[in-house]
């Protein structure tokens, strides 16, 4: 496992160095999300407004914050699934899936690397808006929030691959599964509170881990011991969802994984 | 007549190939757009909300037009076409690479029609309000024609550069995001802040976007209407008639000597 997912690694290092134009995107990505949701909202209404909504001090450090969650999660979920279709593209799936080692422990070593890189990215790229907005003391924040992103990516990490194995028993070679992530954002509240969601989608809003990062990293921006207090409990949500989505995930994908190898991939 | 009922019908059969794909994507475009729209919306004051409400949502089908076309005819060539040698296999079969690749209006079209009402449904949630479509119908879909033109040319000449050359596809999206804010298409180029005003009038949707708004909600253009019905009409035309040149030279001269991207030059 520890191998497999070096060799990810590296060839996610080396996939950016080839792609430059993919890096520079990724860079790019937040500022993008923050300038459309921004550039809109300033045009029609006032940032003033939107702050008192939203219970921040700052609307664009926010957004940041934001965006960089809503990238890694797209990262990661579209790297894990993407995994399993591009050997199936590649016509190499089929001796992937005979190799020794088990369908979700390869699945999760596939995304392992991107869990930790993409938000390292995504982090470093919105750090001279930070900087610039907030000195130091944002930076520290922007730290922290990281390391609760990673948090967030394992029970992500645990939901792409149960989206990953979808795609095993599916037959249909394209990315059925890439309106995963734009629900999983959308029912999060990533820029905007749940609250405005239908009554529906804020049940399931509680059992995505997103969410609770998104929540954790409103909390971190506004720091004292009443949100500490707070951002253990949603820590102690993450943990437990990962625990739980991981678990899941190892179940759905032996029983896949066993479908899969009974009848073959196409 | 004989040469384009097999071209539509094989863009028929592969949509009902990929329904899977297709509603996904559908879903997919949906979400991300929910996403903008309602981050969006909070920085506007509650009493302006249903004024606001057409111009979101006719500047989001028109960003959706813009958006479709490119990536189902760009992308399509770019990552479909192209790569799997098919242009070749088209040429040889006496059918023109152009005639099946504006063919992908019937995806297109196909698409639209299914993500503009959930996109009517989401903004009228949004805004509390059921705004009516069109106050002047004829205006609206002279824009609206005019802009699907200007879209589908614009991505065929896309398609024509990747037969030569490659077309880096993140830098495509970030276009098409530059284009939805600063180019007149999600706001009335009269809203836009002053330097930006210039920045949209040179930006060809703007045109077409203001016709549609017009149509849509009375609002009258930045500049006069008839400058801008007779503006969004000749650039339609220009840019129908530089992809069809652009394309029958590449197709008639380069390909045929040098091969697809030039591989025939190596």
């Amino acid at each position: 496992m520890i191998d497999i997912a070096r060799a990810e690694f590296f060839a996610n290092l080396y996939w950016m160095k080839n792609n430059k134009g993919l890096l520079v995107a990724m860079v790019l990505w937040p500022y993008i999300m923050v300038a459309l949701v921004m550039g809109l909202g300033y045009i029609f209404g006032s940032p003033e407004i939107y702050a008192a909504r939203m219970g921040v001090r700052n609307p664009v450090l926010f957004m940041l914050s934001a965006s960089v969650v809503a990238m890694s999660s797209v990262t990661i979920i579209d790297t894990v699934a993407g995994y399993t279709l591009y050997n199936r593209w590649l016509g190499t799936l089929n001796y992937i899936l005979l190799t020794p080692i088990r369908t979700p422990r390869l699945l999760i070593a596939a995304g392992l690397p991107t869990a930790l890189f993409s938000p390292a990215v995504t982090v470093s790229s919105v750090m001279p808006a930070v900087l610039y907005f907030e000195g130091l003391s944002g930076l520290v924040n922007l730290v922290l929030i990281y390391f609760i992103i990673i948090l967030g990516m394992v029970p992500l990490l645990g939901i792409s691959v149960i989206a990953a194995s979808l795609l095993l028993i599916v037959k249909e070679e394209s990315n059925i599964i890439n309106s995963l992530v734009p629900f999983l954002l959308l029912v999060s509240g990533v820029f905007y509170p749940v609250g405005i969601l239908p009554h529906a989608l804020q049940l399931v809003a509680r059992a995505v881990p997103v969410k609770y990062v998104v929540d954790a990293a409103k909390l971190v921006s506004a720091l004292s011991t009443e949100t500490g207090a707070a951002l253990f409990t949603v820590l102690y949500i993450l943990a437990l969802m990962g625990v739980t989505y991981n678990l899941a995930a190892f179940l759905f994908v032996g029983r896949v994984d066993a479908k899969a190898k009974a009848k073959g991939v196409d | 007549m004989s040469r384009l009922r097999p071209i539509v019908y094989l863009h028929l059969l592969r949509t009902w190939r990929y329904k899977y794909s297709f509603l996904n994507s559908t879903l997919n475009i949906t979400f991300w757009i929910a996403i903008f729209i309602l981050g969006a919306l909070l920085f506007v004051p509650k009493e302006e909300l249903p004024t606001t409400g057409p111009y979101v949502f006719w500047g989001v089908t028109l960003w959706n037009i813009i958006s479709t076309s490119v990536w189902y005819i760009a992308g399509w060539s770019i990552w479909f076409f192209v790569s799997l040698g098919l242009v070749e296999d088209h040429m040889l079969h006496n059918t023109r690479t152009l005639h099946v690749l504006a063919g992908r209006l019937v995806t297109i079209a196909t698409q639209i029609a299914m993500v503009t009402p959930l996109m009517y449904l989401l903004v009228s949630y949004a805004t509390g309000t059921r705004f009516p479509l069109a106050t002047k119908p004829l205006f609206l879909l002279y824009g609206l024609g005019t802009a699907t033109v200007m879209a589908v040319s614009y991505s065929l000449i896309l398609s024509a550069i990747s037969l030569r050359t490659g077309v880096p596809g993140p830098l495509i999206d970030i276009t098409n995001f530059l284009i939805f804010i600063v180019g007149g298409v999600a706001v009335p180029v009269s809203m836009l802040p002053g330097p930006l005003k210039t920045v949209a009038i040179a930006v060809p949707y703007s045109h077409a976007a203001e016709v549609m708004r017009y149509g849509a909600a009375g609002l009258e253009p930045y500049l006069p209407l008839g400058t801008e019905i007779i503006l969004s009409g000749v650039i339609a035309a220009a840019m129908a008639a530089v992809a069809y040149v652009l394309f029958s030279y590449l197709e008639n001269k380069y390909i045929r000597i040098h091969g697809v991207r030039g591989v025939g030059r190596m």
